[in-house]
Order: C-alpha cells, then sequence, then structure tokens
C-alpha cells in the first residue's frame, strides 16, 4: 500500500520545501537538488521520530500537519510569497518537524542520535537505511546548504521544539571511560 | 532461485524495476540536452540534474546499504558504485557553473554520459541483480516505497483539514493538539505510556 493513511511522505515533502526555500542558498540547480537531498533526510528522520507508529502517522494526517503560517510569519514575509507550485503545499508543513530537521542540520552529532532513533519506527520497516547526506555531507552538500546548516541563521527555527527533539532523543550515551572509573 | 518475471506494473512492487527504469529515462534526458540546443538544452539539462540526483540519492539511502549487507563482497561492489557515485557529481558540478553554450560544455556533458550510463550498467548487472536474488519481495516492495517516498514532490492541494486547522494555530500550537489526541488514544487503546 503506497499512499496508505499512515504514508508520511506529503508532510516530509512540503515540510522539506518550506526549509529550502527559506534558507535557500544562491547558486545554480545542481546546488538546489543538493540542498533539497540532506534536506529531506533531515526531514524525513525528524518526521520518524515525532510520528514514529503509523497511528502517530495516521493522526497527524487525519489531523493536519498544522502549516507554515506561523513559521512564516517567524522567518518573515519573503518565503510567504506564493510561489510557482501554489500555496497548497503549504498546509502540510508540520512546525516541530521543521524545527527539529533544523536542529539536525545544524548539529552533526545530534544527527547520528536522531538516525538511529528514526530507524527503530515502524516507517523504516527493519531496513538498514543510511542517510548519509545528512550525517556525512560532502564539500559540494555542505556548499549547497550553507544556510540551513548555520547553526544561528536557522536558530529561530531550531528553538522552537529543540527541547522536545532532546527530550525524545534521551540523554547521550555516558562515555565508556566513566564505566571504568566507576568499576575502579 | 529462478529468474522472477516483471511485468508492467512492477516498479511498483520492485525496487531493481523502478530504478531500471530510472536508468533509462536517463539515458533519454542525456540525449535530450544533447541534441537540443539553447534554452532548451539548459532546460534539459537542469531536469538531468534534478533527475540523477535524486536517483543517486535514494539509490545510497535505500540499495546500496541493502546490497552491502545481502551480497558476497558487498562493501567491495558498494564502495565502487559510491565512487563512481562521487566521480559523476564533480563533473555534474562543473557543468552546472558552465554555460550550456561555452564550447567545453558538450564533450563535457558526452564524456559525464559515458561514465553515468557504465556506472548504471554496473549496478544493474553486479549489484541490483544479486540483490534481486537474495532479497524476498515484501523487501523489494518496501524498498521501492522508501525510494519513491524519497523521491515524492509537496502536495498540490490542500490538506483537507486546513480550516480547521488554521483555527488550531490561532488557538495554540497545533502540535499540542496531536500530543493531546495521541495520549488520549493511547490510554483508551492501554497500549504505550
Ligand atoms: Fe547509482
Ligand atoms: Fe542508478
Amino acid at each position: 500500500m503506497s499512499a496508505g493513511p499512515a504514508d508520511l511522505s506529503p508532510l516530509i515533502a512540503a515540510t522539506t520545501r518550506w526549509l529550502t526555500r527559506a534558507y535557500a542558498a544562491p547558486g545554480g540547480p545542481l546546488g538546489a537538488e543538493l540542498a533539497a537531498a540532506q534536506t529531506r533526510q533531515a526531514v524525513t528522520v525528524a518526521a520518524w521520530l515525532r510520528y514514529p507508529t503509523d497511528l502517530d502517522a495516521a493522526l497527524v494526517l487525519g489531523l493536519g500537519p498544522g502549516g507554515s503560517a506561523r513559521l512564516d510569519w517567524l522567518v518573515g514575509a519573503d518565503c510567504a510569497a506564493p510561489d510557482e507550485a501554489g500555496d497548497a503545499w503549504r498546509t502540510w508543513v508540520d512546525e516541530v518537524v521543521a524545527s527539529w530537521a533544523a536542529c539536525l542540520l545544524g548539529d552533526p552529532a545530534l544527527a547520528g542520535a536522531a538516525v538511529t532513533g528514526a530507524l527503530a519506527a515502524e516507517h523504516a520497516g527493519g531496513l538498514p537505511l543510511e542517510f548519509r547526506r545528512l550525517t556525512a555531507p560532502d564539500d559540494s552538500d555542505r556548499r549547497a546548504a550553507a544556510l540551513l546548516r548555520h547553526p544561528d541563521l536557522v536558530a529561530p527555527v531550531a528553538a522552537l521544539h529543540r527541547d522536545a527533539l532532546l527530550e525524545r532523543l534521551g540523554p547521550p550515551a555516558p562515555p565508556a571511560a566513566g564505566d571504568h572509573a566507576r568499576a575502579a | 532461485m529462478a529468474e522472477r518475471a516483471h511485468g508492467g506494473g512492477a516498479a511498483d512492487n520492485d525496487v531493481v524495476a523502478l530504478l531500471k527504469r530510472q536508468h533509462q529515462q536517463i539515458k533519454e534526458l542525456f540525449h535530450e540536452a544533447e541534441t537540443a540546443t539553447g534554452d532548451r538544452r539548459r532546460e534539459a539539462f537542469n531536469r538531468l540534474v534534478k533527475l540523477l540526483a535524486v536517483h543517486e540519492t535514494a539509490e545510497e539511502e535505500v540499495v546500496h546499504p541493502a546490497a552491502r549487507r545481502a551480497l558476497e563482497a558487498g562493501d567491495r561492489i558498494v564502495d565502487e558504485r559510491l565512487r563512481e557515485e562521487r566521480e559523476a557529481k564533480d563533473v555534474l558540478s562543473r557543468l552546472d557553473d558552465m554555460d550550456t553554450d561555452d564550447p567545453d560544455f558538450l564533450p563535457t556533458l558526452q564524456a559525464l554520459r559515458d561514465d553515468v550510463l557504465a556506472h548504471a550498467d554496473s549496478e544493474e548487472r553486479l549489484e541490483f541483480s544479486r540483490l534481486q536474488e537474495k532479497t524476498s519481495p515484501r523487501s523489494l516492495a518496501m524498498m521501492a516505497k522508501a525510494v519513491r517516498a524519497a523521491e515524492a514532490m509537496a502536495p498540490t492541494h490542500p490538506h483537507p483539514g486546513v480550516e480547521s486547522a488554521t483555527k488550531n494555530i490561532l488557538l495554540g500550537p497545533v502540535a499540542s493538539l496531536v500530543d493531546r489526541t495521541r495520549d488520549a488514544m493511547r490510554r483508551t487503546m492501554g497500549g504505550k505510556d
């Protein structure tokens, strides 16, 4: 079943579009595609963490992801301008998922932990998926997402729901050296 | 195991059929970009850039990790494919910076086409066919779904609940509504906390 009630891809695609438009890097079409690829991975990981089960996904798709209104207001009027694809997609934007994705793009260590958590979600289906454009970007990826990966620039969006993300991921694993110290 | 036959709608349920179809589309777009001129060449090249970017990203995300685990010498086979993909990305980046009327554009594009089609051929012969033999139809279908999700476009129709969602934003963050409903449902169903 590809377009079942638990298919998060409209939410993921719309939230990706919002982030890439709000933090578009200058440059040609390749840069735009490279930015979109890593953002889509960040948004996918964020969405699977936020709505890990089919029930969660059905719920947000039923109630509605909330739309981009507050995000548009937050980053200014520029990206609220109509685009060539119309404005309907904005109703599929999820503010929490956008905020979590912004946190992940700006923090590689957090992104690694988030991927581990996301792969435990029902949506991963047990597949050994890799999100290396997010966790191991090369130079061209970084150039294309210079604004999206700049912690200061995405701070207003990332700060909205960062606490909830940290809570969701739990405390970082204690360093192994600490275990030895306690054992000694 | 005998070779499975793939009919018309196979790409919906089989990641290998889906990716092979994209290889064909990539080949056609190269041809279009090479034969067109002026604005039409630029436009065809932009579509090629887009298709190559989503295709290689989806392979790297979904198929290469599975092949690494499922195939004998999977690491070697996948590392080779990843190296080819990196090299193609570098050439694509050079072309992206070039004017399509630049005398170097067409020869560079043709060289890239040869490399990308050779890469696609290696994937099909050395990686995909073996993965198909070693993977259950259910997993192949799940991988196809993951690839399609990775390539999904933003919806062009509004969410059906858009009016109430707007109201929710006025009342408070919609996020809390989802959380409250989720908690209530879990309590009702006696499921997770
Ligand atoms: Fe490839
Ligand atoms: Fe390929």
